[in-house]
């Protein structure tokens, strides 16, 4: 199921040369690190390669090298770090003996997973056959030779049982209610030999060398301690190592002044890659863009449809794609019987605002009929507002023409007319596949969060026999009430959860502030901020922020936001000769507010005001200004 | 399934067993050695000044556990200032003594009171005492499980010649009102069981779990899934309650999760006492009982716990982890506050005092006659 519903655009996330250095992934949760991993896990790439129905995938991994003509060409080993390691920290009061229990018991979970992962490629079955494994070491190699001596000798079946004993010696320390003494044969290990063993020996089942090179792949390193991340890191990216090793982590493991400072910074001695921002395209200097704009939200839009197919075609027979359902025709926007009423109120507001200048456009714009004529009349609305604003006027003010229309007017005008629209009518807003892919800001799985609330609809409507396409209106509503729900899970979701809530208040204040004006300066509409990189520098001083009332609070629920990726952040962005950090709300939380999902427009705000709101109350948000009201369809 | 608490001693605000009685038979000689957390929480007091009051300590220790409180909101800063002014006032009485106790720095949060239990026992402070109470009013489940495992554990080992009790301030009101804020990492709860084990063939053991579901605790609910992969769940929620339709709020809350995302089968809702702790424990041993044989000719399963509801819910899974290894799971809060515009004063009307005898007398077999 995981192989079916990858998309095999997400591998173009990773970048060309990960087979001779360590890879450090980073993102912030959801955005597929996991994934990426477990694709090039043993047992997915031998899956990879025989099943039939996989073939795009496997070309794809084929270009990408992991894959060669006669199968996998890595034998990928894959860890999670979650589980123990960081409590190892705690049972002893020694920094430098806990890394050494740490990377003792790693060094057991990456030897049983390396048998694990022999085994799955060479189609036995694990812990059965494990006697069949022997490690050959080269000769020349007496690090290697001492490092199978400390992991439990040559064969697999011993090195299994010495993999156990080390397991179950250290869950115990660990768990144990009673106070723990640590005896001299449980000495940790200085280094990790499973990677030095694995580096200069050939994995030999059955007497056969395996073909496949060992990748060791670490997940999840955020949840080891700091003193482990770090020692794990150096160990990792020693260079006489001879293996391919990833390793991924979320923004958490860093601390507040690392997110504010490394972000976007290429790595110096491993390749880093962060999700996020080679998928929004923001890369380090000199790097080539991966994704350009809208290709990401298409590699995600495939992920939606690979979900969705198997269940859509069990439960409704339905060859169509999910995107497909929800693509909206704008003009069901505005149902026939709210046609008349809406359109009346806007030819009211034009006709009132009419004067010789504006004729044609107004008497232009009055003429159609449905969703495109509302917005046709509130974007010249707009023009008009605009217009008039002109610092300015001509001694003789004459009719402006259409062609002048077309060429004030653009997309971004137009959007923000149907976003005035949805605030003052209560049309929908929120709709449609395109609309869908950018609410996932970048995170698989905040999208996929998206489209199971809508798919969840689509199939109630499965069920009482009905098509399961969802109009503009459901759509609409379903995602408000998403959005909703992510903005009243921050304060529990996040650590200081209400400065970052105070945080992300600021900058809607900021948007709803633009919105609110006739002309709309910033079509079609703000959703950001943006601090001095000077000043951001200030933050980043501790003495700075003991001065500064709400400075403290701001540096760390920015960083928080950031690592939650409830705030993305573009630093050195440059404008008028100087340079700015970029902050950008996550789209997810946009509809929640009523505002529009482009990223592009922001305003720049001083340090003080933006760690003022962080010491102000919190204003009451109450439930969200949901007013598109529609009876269930019973 | 024969349970070491299948007859409990409990005592209760509001029923015919006080929680004074019960301190009255287990104090002795009036040497007491009380357990309490030192935070905002606006209950923290209730269970000690009862006890003062009830004279049965005339050796009084108080061994008070420092809890942080998050810098920069002034209520919880106030309420956690009240309550250390007056922990310091009845410190000062004739016959109490005090020692502040800090928690463990550590790097792994649900480490601290596995390591506090332990420190608690080295510093001999539990070694002059006719009675231990722990009174978990103030202190977060990832602090009180570790701490009672480790007095339990002692008892069972036969290092600990006092009585044992447990008291709580139950007032679901106020569990609802306090907000918790940011989530660690989830992981197992040092001192209980464990499924984690790599090396061995730990994904074939059959995973339940049974989450004590609670308000708010969406994410964290989510979170827990998600590391857990459980075959089945089985929330437990709570009813009979002192708000009648608090069960029916919760599935609605998380109706998405529970429903939408897991579809539990609604067969496997648990249903438990809000105001009895031995309620849940023994459904909770029934469950691990019945799973267990269900299925021991296809694989082992084990129930694993995870507690986000009130106090006296989260002692029933404390008990039923601690006697059948049952493994804890937390996504622990990285802090506290209150919610705003809480009105405490109403909010105390509803405070219940509970206590549990959990070790000693009543549970020391007569000898055969």
């Amino acid at each position: 199921m995981f192989l079916r519903t990858f998309g095999p655009g997400s591998i173009d996330l990773l970048p060309p040369a990960v087979w001779d250095r360590l890879l450090v992934l980073r993102s912030a949760p959801g955005a597929g690190k996991t994934s990426l991993m477990r694709l090039f896990s043993a047992e997915s790439l031998a899956l990879i390669h025989e099943r039939e129905d996989l073939r795009d995938l496997a070309e794809r991994m084929r270009l990408f090298g992991a894959l060669s003509d006669s199968g996998p060409a890595w034998l990928g080993i894959l860890l999670n770090l979650s589980r123990n390691y960081r409590g190892l920290a705690d049972v002893v009061s020694v920094s430098e003996s806990a890394v050494q229990l740490f990377f003792r018991l790693l060094d057991a979970r990456i030897m049983a997973a390396t048998l694990q992962a022999a085994l799955v490629a060479s189609g036995l079955e694990f812990p059965r056959d494990v006697a069949r494994i022997q490690f050959r070491v080269e000769p020349d190699s007496a690090e290697a030779q001492q490092a199978m001596e400390r992991i439990g000798g040559a064969s697999g079946e011993t090195i299994l049982r010495w993999a156990r004993t080390i397991e179950s010696e250290t869950v115990a320390m660990l768990d144990s209610l009673l106070p723990v003494s640590l005896q001299s044969d449980e000495r940790g290990h200085a280094q990790l030999y499973a990677l030095r063993l694995l580096s200069h020996s050939e994995i030999r089942v059955d007497n056969t060398p395996l073909t496949q090179r060992p990748l060791v792949m670490l997940d999840d390193g955020h949840n080891l301690a700091r003193s482990q991340r770090d020692a794990l890191l150096v160990d990792l990216g020693d260079r006489s190592l001879h293996l391919a090793r990833w390793y991924s982590e979320r923004y958490d493991a860093l601390t507040s002044d690392e997110i504010l400072t490394s972000l976007g910074k290429k790595g110096r001695d491993y390749e880093l890659v962060e999700l996020e921002n080679v998928a929004r395209g923001t890369m380090p200097d000199g790097e080539r863009q991966r994704f350009r704009p809208g290709q990401f939200e298409r590699v995600l839009t495939d992920i939606g449809n690979r979900r969705a197919a198997t269940a859509l075609k069990r439960h409704a027979d339905l060859d169509e794609e999910f995107a497909e359902l929800i693509v909206a025709d704008d003009e069901e926007a505005l149902s026939p019987e709210r046609d008349g009423p809406v359109l009346d109120v806007l030819r009211k507001r034009l006709l009132a605002a009419r004067e010789s200048r504006y004729t044609h456009w107004i008497d232009d714009a009055i003429e159609g009929s449905g969703y495109s004529a509302a917005v046709r009349m509130r974007e010249v609305e707009i023009l008009i507002a605009r217009d008039r604003d002109r610092s300015q006027r001509e001694l003789f003010e004459i009719e402006l023409t259409d062609s002048e229309a077309r060429e004030r007017s653009n997309a971004a005008i137009r959007e923000a007319a149907r976003l005035l629209l949805s605030d003052e009518f209560g049309l929908p807003f929120y709709y449609g596949h395109d609309t869908v892919a950018k609410l996932g800001s970048h995170n698989v799985e905040q999208y996929l969060v998206v489209c199971g609330d809508l798919f969840a609809e689509m199939m109630a409507r499965v069920t009482m026999d009905e098509i399961p396409r969802l109009s503009p209106f459901r759509q609409d509503r379903i995602i408000r009430r998403a959005s909703d729900l992510l903005w009243r899970q921050v304060p529990r979701l996040v650590t200081h959860g209400r400065d970052v809530a105070a945080l992300i208040l600021g900058i809607v204040e900021i948007a709803r502030l633009e919105a609110g004006k006739p002309t709309v300066p910033y079509p079609p509409g703000v959703t950001g901020t943006a601090l001095l990189m000077d000043e951001r520098e200030l933050l980043m001083q501790p003495a700075f922020r003991q001065r500064n009332d709400g400075a403290d609070r701001l540096y760390v629920a920015l960083a928080e936001a950031i690592a939650h990726n409830l705030i993305s952040a573009e630093p050195g962005r440059s404008v008028k000769n100087q340079s700015f950090m970029v902050l950008y709300l996550n789209r997810l939380l946009c509809p929640r507010f009523g505002l529009a999902l482009g990223r592009g427009s922001y305003r720049e705000r001083r340090l003080n005001v933006m760690a003022g709101w962080l010491t102000k109350p919190l204003p009451a948000e109450a439930a969200p200004d949901i007013h598109i009201e529609q009876a269930l369809p019973l | 399934v024969t349970l070491r608490w299948g007859d409990y001693i409990s005592g209760q605000d509001g029923t015919s067993r006080s929680v004074e009685a019960l301190w009255k038979a287990a104090a002795g000689d009036g040497h007491v050695t009380y357990v309490l957390g030192e935070g905002f929480d606006p209950r923290t007091l209730v269970g000690l000044r009862r006890l003062v009051a009830s004279g049965c300590a005339t050796d009084l220790h108080l061994l008070s556990i420092k809890l942080t409180t998050r810098a920069g909101d002034e209520l919880t800063e106030r309420l956690a200032s009240e309550n250390r002014d007056g922990l310091e006032q009845i410190a000062k009485a004739p016959g109490v003594r005090r020692s502040r106790i800090e928690v463990p720095k550590v790097e792994e949060p649900s480490s601290a009171g596995l390591k506090l239990g332990r420190e608690l026992f080295s510093a001999g402070y539990f070694e002059a005492t006719s009675l231990i109470v722990v009174d978990v009013s103030a202190l977060p489940s990832s602090i009180h499980f570790p701490v009672i495992g480790a007095i339990l554990k002692q008892a069972d080992v036969g290092s600990l010649r006092a009585e044992f009790q447990v008291v709580a301030c139950h007032n679901a009101e106020l569990d609802e009102a306090i907000i918790e804020s940011g989530l660690g990492p989830p992981s197992y709860v040092g001192g209980f069981g464990y499924t984690g084990a790599e090396t061995t063939q730990a994904s074939k053991v059959t995973r339940v779990w049974a989450p004590v579901v609670g308000k708010g605790q969406g994410a964290a609910l989510q979170m827990l899934y998600d590391y857990l992969e459980p075959d089945e769940v089985c929330p437990v929620l709570p009813f009979p309650a002192r708000w009648p339709r608090r069960s029916d709020d919760l599935i609605l809350e998380h109706r998405q999760l529970l429903m939408d995302r897991i579809e539990v089968e609604p067969r496997n809702l648990i249903y438990a006492d809000e105001t009895n702790s031995f309620d849940l424990y023994r459904t909770l041993s029934r469950l691990q009982h019945q799973y267990s044989e269900a299925l021991k000719v296809l694989r082992p399963a084990t129930v694993i716990v995870s507690s986000h509801a009130s106090k006296l819910l989260s002692l029933g899974v404390l008990l039923a982890a601690y006697e059948h290894s049952l493994p804890v799971v937390s996504a622990g809060a990285t802090g506290y506050s209150l919610a705003d515009g809480v009105n405490l004063q109403a909010i105390s009307n509803n405070d219940r005092l509970a206590c549990l005898w959990l070790a000693g007398t009543p549970y020391i077999s007569a000898p055969a006659q």
